[in-house]
């Protein structure tokens, strides 16, 4: 249990050095090689406002003074107010967030439930048809910009065959105090094709992952040793096979969530969904920085947390890992 | 390997043959688009915007055939596709050039110097890989702006890691190998025959990963193009004839969207197909 | 006299090998395979790397992976020809009525399971027990293999323990269900000498106990001349030597057979060069040149035309009743199991069993 302490507490200790680190990349790219006037502050300000603004950021003092000031104030939570909005650019962002991880977290769940399996049954058949068209069809799916996807579905679904709405976020309901649009049929029909399209790179991921792990286990001695104990294939495939497929799998996930985030932005605005990833979008079309900013400090904290998360629970998970307090014995006599 | 060799590695697949002649024909069309384009979709002067949005098949006013229809500024989608394909991929060839170009140089420097000079080009590349592309794309053209140049800023900015790895991985095993000890010996410029026999050893794992990513760089302006962060409205790439189209997707126009779609998913096909067959020749680990 | 448990008769196996200019071609890896072993007795097999031990095995327990198969033969156990029983039901004769383990313990068991849920569920896979009176078997089958504070073992996973303890886990559960028949794959090939000769005892011991038949696979002469009854000697897919143990290591009539003890470590002279067969095991031909001449005769000493042009029959046809009656050596057998031999020219040997010569 001890040990466990000690490694979480190193895992803290290398995130929040990453994190300063990033913190210092974003510095540098505000205020060093950019101007920070005009990225932070409105191109409509008065010479009076802008007076201010430098005072507050601190401008005339030195550059690493300014550092410490600009991190007081992300810490804070207070980095500037969008000018299209004339809101917190902060409180902005976590506003579009519930929507933005509904979404994440949909087509990763999307991606996993049928990847699994597609996989799995591409792995214990590689030669056979159905085997290499689900290949072929995660081969695709790896090449096809999400975009074009998103663009097909709509077409697909919402233009020709009508079955489905092309944009925007359904009804919400406050859940738990999130307000996800979960709760309703709604909800679930605007929230189908984004969260398919989100979905559809990394399916093609996790299949490929699975199939191949699939084919080297079944290589393995451990599974010629469990069918010699006369083990049904079912737990063998369930069990043996699918369990040590698990932390590869949980690793890969866990680290590509910030990737699904990052292409949420993609999809987000296809889509017309009401989530961070629109609104960076928009930001950017507007010119208005210190959301960009905003955002990107966030985008930062998330993939610093995710790659925590996904380092202490393969630690969980990997009993090889794990750090144990009995020594390996000697065999008896 | 040989040219030869490596025609009748492809010939022995009849995918990757087809990704290779697809590639060709695509290639051969973008290059020939000047003349074989029913129209220069560049010239304003030649658009008439009451021929706009007419199905595949009609005629325009001045009684040409398009074929593929036309887009809302009366634009011949075909010629639009052919002079779009060429920018996409000049832009990614372009960008995936100078990526290896600079990749290149800093791997091999960070090989041959070693020390913090290493640590830093390595560090900065991993912490740069740890994430998507897309991101590090949209960031540096919120701060930096947009523009052709910025375009291609960004694609090299997210490539260049990628060629920097390979060449360092090869030169580390090539650095203590004794012909450059023999050179050191001789106070001969060291870097220089490293350069002259690393490229050869490192040519093909760089040949794989460019075909693969020129295919990224194209998917990835086109994406950058689509959210309207791409290339300037006067000289559209694929994507952003694919954005214009969008709008009027869900009206039932889908031949502004669709075939510039299909022609991206072509080029970026057979540009995989390609790759990997490459990487299955060429990589001895895959043997 | 019993029918004996297990009876391989007439074995054909081949290996399908892709050839990219020729096609496919199956490659014959055993060749009339033939042999029996009685009810709680020790079989010892015996040959050089790659001659088709570990595929013997596998063909028992219909293990056999394409691009191996089995073309023909019969494998009958306990009277039933295990080739026409159906997966189910050979599933629920392996690792109850016939168990294996493998050559390396390091990687049979499987590494992200605890070792009490390998082996309970080795146990549930063939009876309904409840998950505590398994634990307790369990239990009891890692004291019998002499591991320490099995309670403990049960709880922990397979990298906290040595390759030693590793195998001996893999034995427990092999045995867990009291197998009529274990087939042990080199399983202490990867161990030092010490712990090797503990197992084989462990091993031989429970064996006896529990009265299984046990087949243990080896290229080590002399482990198998202190562990089993009768031995079997393969060469190139076949077996050209069989009979009880002591009988076929003191006189061997196969030129192989002479050739492997010559070459085996133990009472040769220090200082001596070992001596060696000339030449290496052949790689397994295709089905189309089997069977053409005698497989040893290149690297043999007493290799006649005869031997290059047609291959010796099966040892149960070929020893004929007069050669047997010449041999010293066959009242070592308790059972009926007698020494023969697929050769054409077997050494023999004189009264005083110290010269040999060659038949006409
Ligand atoms: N799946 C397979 N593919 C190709 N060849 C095979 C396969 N399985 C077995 N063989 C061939 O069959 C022959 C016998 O193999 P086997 O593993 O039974 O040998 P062995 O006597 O157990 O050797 P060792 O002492 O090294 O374990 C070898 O020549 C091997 O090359
Ligand atoms: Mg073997």
């Amino acid at each position: 249990m001890l040990g466990m302490l000690v490694l979480i507490a190193r895992r803290l200790g290398q995130s929040a050095l990453v994190l300063l680190v990033m913190s210092l990349l974003v510095f540098v790219g505000v205020f060093a090689i950019g101007d920070p006037l005009a990225i932070l502050v409105s191109p409509d300000a008065t010479p009076e406002e802008i007076a201010r603004s430098a005072r507050e950021l601190g401008l005339q003092q030195p550059l690493w003074q300014q550092y410490l000031l600009f991190l007081q104030q992300a810490l804070q939570g207070n980095l500037g107010r969008s000018f299209a909005h004339g809101e917190p650019a902060m409180a902005l962002i976590l506003e579009r967030l519930p929507a933005t991880l509904e979404l994440a977290i949909s087509a990763t769940v999307i991606a996993i439930v049928l990847g699994i399996p597609l996989g799995l049954w591409a792995g214990l058949r590689p030669r056979s048809l159905s085997g290499q068209s689900i290949m072929a069809g995660s081969i695709l799916g790896f090449s096809l910009p999400t975009f074009w996807v998103g663009l097909m579905l709509i077409m697909l679904f919402s233009v020709w065959l009508g079955w489905l709405p092309a944009s925007g976020r359904g009804p919400v309901q406050s859940v738990l105090g999130l307000p996800l649009s979960l709760g309703s049929s709604e909800g679930w029909r605007h929230l189908l094709l984004p969260a398919l399209n989100l979905a559809l790179f990394k399916l093609a991921l996790i299949i490929r992952l699975v199939r191949a792990g699939c084919i080297e286990a079944l290589r393995q001695d451990y599974v010629r040793f469990a069918r010699a104990k006369g083990l049904h294939p079912r737990r063998i495939i369930g069990v043996h096979v699918l369990k040590n497929l698990l932390l590869p799998l949980i690793t890969v996930i866990g680290l590509e969530f910030g990737s699904v985030i990052a292409f949420s932005i993609v999809t987000e605005t296809i889509f017309a969904w009401p989530g961070m990833g629109k609104l960076l979008i928009d930001s950017i079309n507007v010119l208005d920085r210190p959301v960009i900013v905003a955002y990107l400090c966030i985008i930062v904290l998330l993939f610093t947390l995710i790659n925590l998360l996904v380092d202490l629970l393969y630690v969980l998970l990997d009993p090889r890992l794990r750090p144990s307090t009995a020594t390996p014995q000697r065999a008896g006599t | 390997m040989s040219a030869r060799e490596l025609l009748r590695g492809f010939q022995r697949s009849h995918l990757a043959m087809a990704g290779l002649s697809l590639l060709a024909l695509l290639l051969l069309l973008a290059l020939a688009a000047g003349v074989i384009a029913p129209q220069n979709p560049y010239d304003l002067a030649q658009l008439d915007i009451t021929d706009g949005r007419l199905p595949p098949g009609e005629r325009l006013g001045s009684g040409a055939l398009a074929l593929l229809g036309t887009d809302d500024q009366g634009r011949d989608m075909l010629s639009a596709i052919l002079y779009g394909l060429r920018i996409s991929l000049l832009i990614g060839t372009g960008s995936t050039l100078l990526a290896l170009a600079i990749g290149l140089t800093l791997g091999i420097t960070a090989a041959w110097h070693g020390g913090w000079i290493d640590a830093l080009i390595m560090r900065v590349a991993d912490i740069q890989l740890s994430f998507p592309a897309i991101l590090i794309a949209l960031v540096l053209l919120a701060v930096f702006g947009q523009g052709s140049d910025k375009i291609l800023l960004a694609l090299v900015a997210v490539q260049w890691a990628y060629y920097a790895r390979t060449v360092r991985a090869t030169a580390l095993v090539e650095r203590g190998r004794e012909y450059i000890e023999a050179a050191r010996c001789l106070a001969l410029p060291g870097w220089r025959i490293l350069l002259w026999h690393l490229l050869p050893n490192c040519l093909p794992p760089l040949i794989v990963v460019a075909t693969v990513q020129v295919a990224s760089a194209i998917a990835l302006e086109a994406t950058l193009s689509f959210l309207g962060l791409g290339l300037p409205i006067t000289e559209p790439s694929l994507g952003l004839l694919i954005a214009n189209g969008f709008s009027y997707l869900l009206s039932g126009k889908y031949w502004i969207s669709l075939f510039p779609g299909l022609a991206l998913l072509l080029l970026i096909v057979s540009l995989n197909l390609v790759g990997d067959r490459l990487r299955d020749l060429l990589d001895p680990r895959l043997q | 006299m019993n029918a004996p448990l297990l009876q391989v008769e007439q074995l054909d196996c081949v290996v399908r090998q892709a050839g990219v200019l020729t096609g496919d071609a199956d490659l014959a890896v055993l060749q009339q395979l033939d042999f029996s072993l009685q009810r709680g007795r020790i079989l010892g097999l015996v040959g050089e790397s790659g001659c088709g031990k570990s595929m013997t095995g596998n063909a028992i327990l219909g293990l056999l992976e394409p691009p191996a198969r089995i073309v023909r033969g019969r494998i009958l156990f306990d009277g039933v020809d295990l080739l026409q029983q159906d997966e189910a039901a050979l599933r629920g004769l392996r690792g109850d009525r016939i168990a294996m383990v493998f050559q390396d313990p390091m990687m049979t068991l499987n590494p992200v399971l605890r070792i009490d849920t390998q082996m309970i569920e080795a146990i549930q896979a063939h009876h309904p027990l409840p998950r505590k009176q398994a634990l307790a078997r369990a239990a009891t089958a890692l004291a019998q293999l002499g591991l320490h504070d099995p309670q403990q073992r049960l709880r922990e996973y397979p990298h906290q323990l040595s390759g030693g303890m590793r195998q001996r886990v893999a034995i427990a559960i092999a045995l867990l269900n009291q197998p009529a028949l274990l087939i042990a794959d080199e399983p202490t090939t990867a161990l030092d000498v010490t712990t090797q000769r503990q197992i084989v005892q462990q091993v031989q011991a429970l064996c006896r106990e529990q009265g299984s038949a046990l087949i243990w696979i080896s290229h080590d002469l002399a482990l198998v001349s202190s562990l089993a009854d009768e031995i079997c000697v393969m060469y190139a897919g076949r077996i050209v030597e069989r009979g009880p143990v002591q009988a076929v290591l003191q006189q061997p009539r196969h030129p192989y057979t002479r050739g492997l003890i010559d070459a085996a470590p133990a009472g040769h002279v220090p200082g001596q060069p070992l001596p060696q067969i000339p030449g290496n095991v052949p790689l397994p031909p295709p089905l189309s040149q089997a069977g053409r001449g005698c497989a040893f005769a290149p690297r043999c000493g007493y290799a006649s035309a005869r031997c290059g042009e047609t291959e010796p029959a099966p040892p149960e046809q070929a020893v004929s009743a007069t050669h047997r009656a010449t041999h010293p050596a066959t009242h070592h057998a308790t059972h009926r199991a007698t020494q023969r031999v697929r050769c054409h020219h077997p050494l023999v040997y004189s009264a005083d069993g110290a010269t040999e010569a060659i038949t006409p």
